[in-house]
């Protein structure tokens, strides 16, 4: 950072506040049984109710709104028992009824907070609320002409608003992060920005360093990475510092990040706001949650994958990174749980599952690749000593894809170790028949040509050989000839 | 048989089709028949549907072979047009949904189908039952069949000039203010309001969605109850629906003794023709002599009419934001799609639609309004809470349905929002939420006037048994004082 700039630091900080909608996974819309899955053709999950037809009326999905309260329970919101819906109206062409069914008076939850650790710490950002809404339809704009694609009209959202509480980029990735990790544990969405199943925009101005008013913010709209969120964050604040600084006036606007160029640009002015003329929604009766509800709801929840991660390491054993990888999703964390149980080798059992399972997985689906007692016991022939690390991971797949006993494929594939002498006399003696040079420095001192040698043995054995046994052999001939 | 089938009340006609007495298919005839020779001067209809009536007859006759059939199964019934059939234009009389098709069905429209129900059309209206004559309509106005000169009431004017010109047996209409019972009123009818969520409204085109009911129109209170026996009850459809498997028709005996009722205060009759003075009149009276007692009470009504004016325009203004031309309907050419917006909903709505969307939206604005919207919803909670007090003390109420007989089709033309003061008496129950049953109470000498019957939320009973007692005493002055050929009930004795 220049000097002038690491001054402007010093003098200014950024307010940040993150507004995220995430999809609800239900797999159904929130108002209609459309299905509502990422990838269909454009338009075949649609009807009366999500394309807006006269007289179809909107039935809450109880799914959603469980979703929605387990997000809430697991950020520790208040939970409303009563809530309501509210219309949002305006005329757009993505949006069927000219309305859109959200929550603003009374949201499902209020308050909470999403825990993050950066390289200041730990800390947690408050949260203002969470409120559930449907999503609008998708534009997709093809030269001169716009498509819609209904499929998206009426699939379930809750839109999660922070305090302005964060100060740097970092932090607004690690608030990303971590609400992404808690929200597909808990099964309450994919999380997948890529895809829009989590969709940012964020909040930002920039004050000078003292200051307890809030400055004039900019909204950038649509952001979909976290990375591109970082970077368009400090874009921004170099923006509006450099404004700030020349003594002009930070004009409230909506903008966008451009990810070619990497710089945001404005959208619009967000002066002379849209008027929403909000009111009740009257086709949908308050949101009632009864005690029963609300018990079954969270009994339905999954540790926090912190918690999980934590378990892991302390039954198992599991390297902390690992345990973080191992709890993508609940049902990646049972299916490792499953396979380590099965085995008095955890340790082998994480390595394999991370090294060459965990690749094969969706993480936040995952299907069994392997079952817990083929894959046991590979762990075993490793533990005991009867395979080498390499073969074994091959072993991982061959037994995958055979659904044969690992025991049996190792046997007819002469995949086990050679640790017997008889066996590698030979090897030893062309090895070394091989390596006159090593052979030579070796026996002039130079220790480590060993190396090379037990190299060109273990590539002889394709692998096999037990390394320690055939260096000893080695060490020991090379020694007596001398 | 000698009688005409088309004279015959539902529950006539039913204890015939059971009995194997006639066929659905016969009454199927006689009703198309009888459209072919009146709708010419009526125009109740926009689209009639003769051949699914055909069809449904005789799948309806097969249904009557076996014992068990529903009470209604093989009749003639109509559906105002912004209820939709799969497979039927339904264009709520607006250019913008001119050659609309939809591809569901309402609710209601779906369980008389299933109970044997035989649709003979979809019925004229205001343009999404805005207005309470009927005039308003991409089809042309409907006719009273008691004077073709005079209006048929609205916005639900065709289902009702349908029944009384013995174009169906019944009818289903739509009220948001009074749009079912006034209708019925000026057609010498009966037509329940039921308690908001009583009925479906899925498939019905929103004009106030917190409003809006849909309604049955009959000849008479027994018809009225055979009706709600079928649309009456939960749908998954609808959140705002609850349980119901009440049997209406067990409750119109028992008489009103015992019972007590309230009337307005004279003044606040001071509006009325005084035809409709009389009939209340009387009717408080007979009410005595059946050994109920008669009080005056306090109801919100002119608090309640302007209220409603603004919550059914701001909740019409959002309901009618989906006509943007981009799906369905009338679709107008735009450079971008706000053009297109802008040009279809300025040439697919009419005057009294686009006046309403305005008003709504005003009043819904932050901008203008300043929290306008919340002032008037808690002056409903204000009127919601002196009806309750009001009906506290009382069985049910008796009012007036309309200030007047059926009006002279045209009068209003030059002075549109004077008939906004039609509903006077009749949106209170909309904007509580409570049941009002519309009955004839008498005549001018030549157009009848009709009394409602309001009680509290899911007194439908109370409302049904004090109602069938009232008919049976008023039937003859009815009769005398309307005196002319209408149908059924409004015939002279």
């Amino acid at each position: 950072m220049p000097s002038d700039m690491r001054s402007l630091a010093e003098r200014y900080e950024a307010v940040i506040g993150l507004e995220v909608h995430v999809e609800l996974k239900t797999g159904r819309k929130i108002f209609c049984s459309c299905r509502a899955r990422f990838g269909d053709t454009p338009n075949s999950c649609v009807c009366p109710t999500c394309l807006g037809m006269p007289g179809a009326l909107p039935v809450l999905s109880d799914e959603a709104v469980a979703l929605a309260v387990k997000a809430g329970l697991a950020l520790g919101c208040r939970i409303n028992r009563r809530s309501w819906f509210d219309r949002k109206n305006y005329y757009y062409p993505d949006l069927p009824k000219g309305y859109q069914i959200t929550q603003l008076e009374r949201p499902v939850c209020e308050g909470g907070a999403v825990p993050i650790e950066t390289s200041a710490g730990k800390r947690s950002i408050p949260l203002i609320r969470i409120h559930m809404e449907e999503d609008a339809a998708k534009l997709i704009h093809r030269g001169a002409e716009t498509l819609v694609d209904y499929n998206r009209a009426g699939v379930p959202l809750i839109e999660i608003v922070s305090e302005p509480a964060m100060r740097t980029p970092e932090e607004a990735k690690a608030y990303l992060n971590s609400l992404r990790r808690i929200l597909s544990y808990m099964g309450v969405s994919d999380c997948r920005m890529n895809e829009g199943s989590l969709r940012c925009d964020v909040n930002i101005s920039v004050r000078r360093r003292g200051d307890t008013d809030l400055g004039i913010k900019c909204e950038i709209k649509n952001v979909n990475s976290v990375n591109y969120v970082g970077r368009a964050l400090e874009e921004e604040i170099l923006r509006q510092t450099a404004l700030l600084e020349a003594g002009e006036e930070i004009r409230p606007e909506t903008r966008r990040f451009n990810e070619d160029t990497g710089k945001t640009e404005k959208m619009r002015d967000k002066e002379g706001a849209v008027d929403y003329r909000y009111f009740t929604e009257p086709n949908l009766p308050p949101i009632v949650l009864t005690d029963e509800w609300m018990d079954a709801v969270a009994r339905s929840m999954p540790p926090m994958p912190d918690e999980a991660a934590h378990a892991l390491t302390s039954e198992f054993g599991v390297k902390p990174d690992n345990a973080v990888l191992l709890t993508a999703s609940v049902r990646l964390t049972d299916y490792f749980t499953r396979c380590a149980r099965a085995t008095s080798y955890p340790a082998v059992c994480e390595s394999l599952f991370v090294g060459e399972v965990l690749e094969r997985l969706d993480r936040d689906d995952p299907a069994e690749y392997i079952s817990p007692d083929a894959l046991a016991s590979i762990c075993a022939l490793m533990g005991e000593g009867r395979i080498v690390s390499g073969q074994a991971k091959r072993l991982v797949h061959l037994a995958a894809e055979s659904g044969e006993d690992p025991e049996v494929i190792a046997g007819r594939e002469s995949m086990l170790k050679i640790s017997d002498e008889e066996t590698l006399a030979p090897l030893v003696e062309a090895a070394i028949a091989a390596s006159e040079k090593a052979a030579a420095d070796y026996r002039r001192g130079k220790v480590a040509a060993i190396r090379q040698i037990l190299g060109t043995l273990m590539r002889a054995s394709g692998g096999r050989a037990d390394p320690i046994v055939a260096e000893r052999m080695l060490a020991e001939r090379l020694n007596n000839g001398k | 048989m000698n009688q005409d089938i088309t004279e015959m009340t539902a529950a006539e006609l039913s204890r015939a089709l059971h009995r194997r007495e006639l066929s659905s298919s016969d009454a199927a005839a006689a009703y198309l028949g009888r459209m072919t020779q009146t709708e010419s001067t009526i125009h109740a209809y926009i689209t009639p549907t003769a051949r699914r009536a055909l069809e449904a007859a005789s799948a309806a006759d097969e249904m009557l072979k076996n014992s068990g059939a529903p009470a209604l199964c093989g009749i003639p019934y109509a559906a105002k047009d912004n209820l939709a059939v799969e497979g039927v234009r339904m264009t709520c009389a607006s250019k913008m949904l001119a050659d609309f098709v939809p591809d569901y069905t309402a609710a209601v429209v779906e369980r008389a189908d299933s109970a044997g129900c035989v649709l003979l059309g979809k019925t004229n209206m205001d343009e999404f039952a805005m207005g309470s004559s009927t005039e308003r309509s991409i089809a042309g106005p409907t006719h009273n069949p008691l004077d073709p000169a005079c209006s048929a009431g609205g916005s639900s004017g065709g289902s009702a000039a349908a029944v009384a010109a013995r174009e169906a047996v019944w009818a289903i209409g739509s009220d948001t203010g009074g749009s079912a019972r006034q209708p019925a009123s000026f057609c010498g009818l009966v037509s329940l309001k039921p308690t908001y969520g009583l009925v479906s409204r899925r498939g019905m085109t929103e004009l106030a969605s917190s409003l809006d009911c849909v309604c049955p129109i009959t000849r008479d209170v027994t018809d009225c109850a055979l009706a709600m026996n079928l649309l009456a009850g939960r749908d998954p459809g609808d959140m705002t629906t609850f349980d119901s498997d009440e049997d209406y028709t067990l409750a119109l005996t028992g008489g009103v003794s015992g019972m007590t009722f309230g009337i307005p205060r004279p003044e606040m009759l001071d509006e009325c023709e005084s035809s409709v003075r009389r009939a209340m009149n009387r009717a408080a009276r007979i009410l005595e002599t059946l050994g109920a007692r008669v009080t005056e009470v306090d109801l919100p009504l002119e608090m309640a009419l302007e209220i409603y004016m603004v919550v059914a325009a701001a909740e019409a203004s959002s309901n009618l934001a989906r006509f943007d031309g981009l799906r369905y309907g009338l679709t107008a050419e735009g450079a971008t799609a706000a053009d297109r917006m802008r040009a279809t909903r300025s040439a697919g709505f009419g005057d009294e639609v686009k006046r309403r969307i305005l008003t709504g939206a005003y009043a819904l604005s932050s901008t203008y309004g300043g929290g306008y919207y919340r002032k008037i919803k808690a002056a409903q909670a204000t009127v919601c809470r002196e009806t309750d007090t009001a009906l506290d003390t009382v069985d049910a109420v008796l009012l007036p349905t309309a200030s007047g007989v059926a009006f002279r089709l045209g009068s209003y033309a030059d002075n549109p929002t004077a008939l906004y003061r039609s509903d006077c008496f009749t949106t209170v129950a909309n904007l509580t939420g409570i049941p009002a049953l519309q009955i004839p109470g008498g005549g001018d000498g030549h157009l009848p006037v009709g009394l409602s019957l309001m009680g509290k939320k899911r007194a439908e009973k109370t409302l049904f048994r004090a109602a069938f007692a009232l008919e049976s005493e008023m039937k003859p002055f009815v009769g005398k004082e309307v005196g002319r050929d209408a149908v059924g009930y409004a015939k002279p004795c």
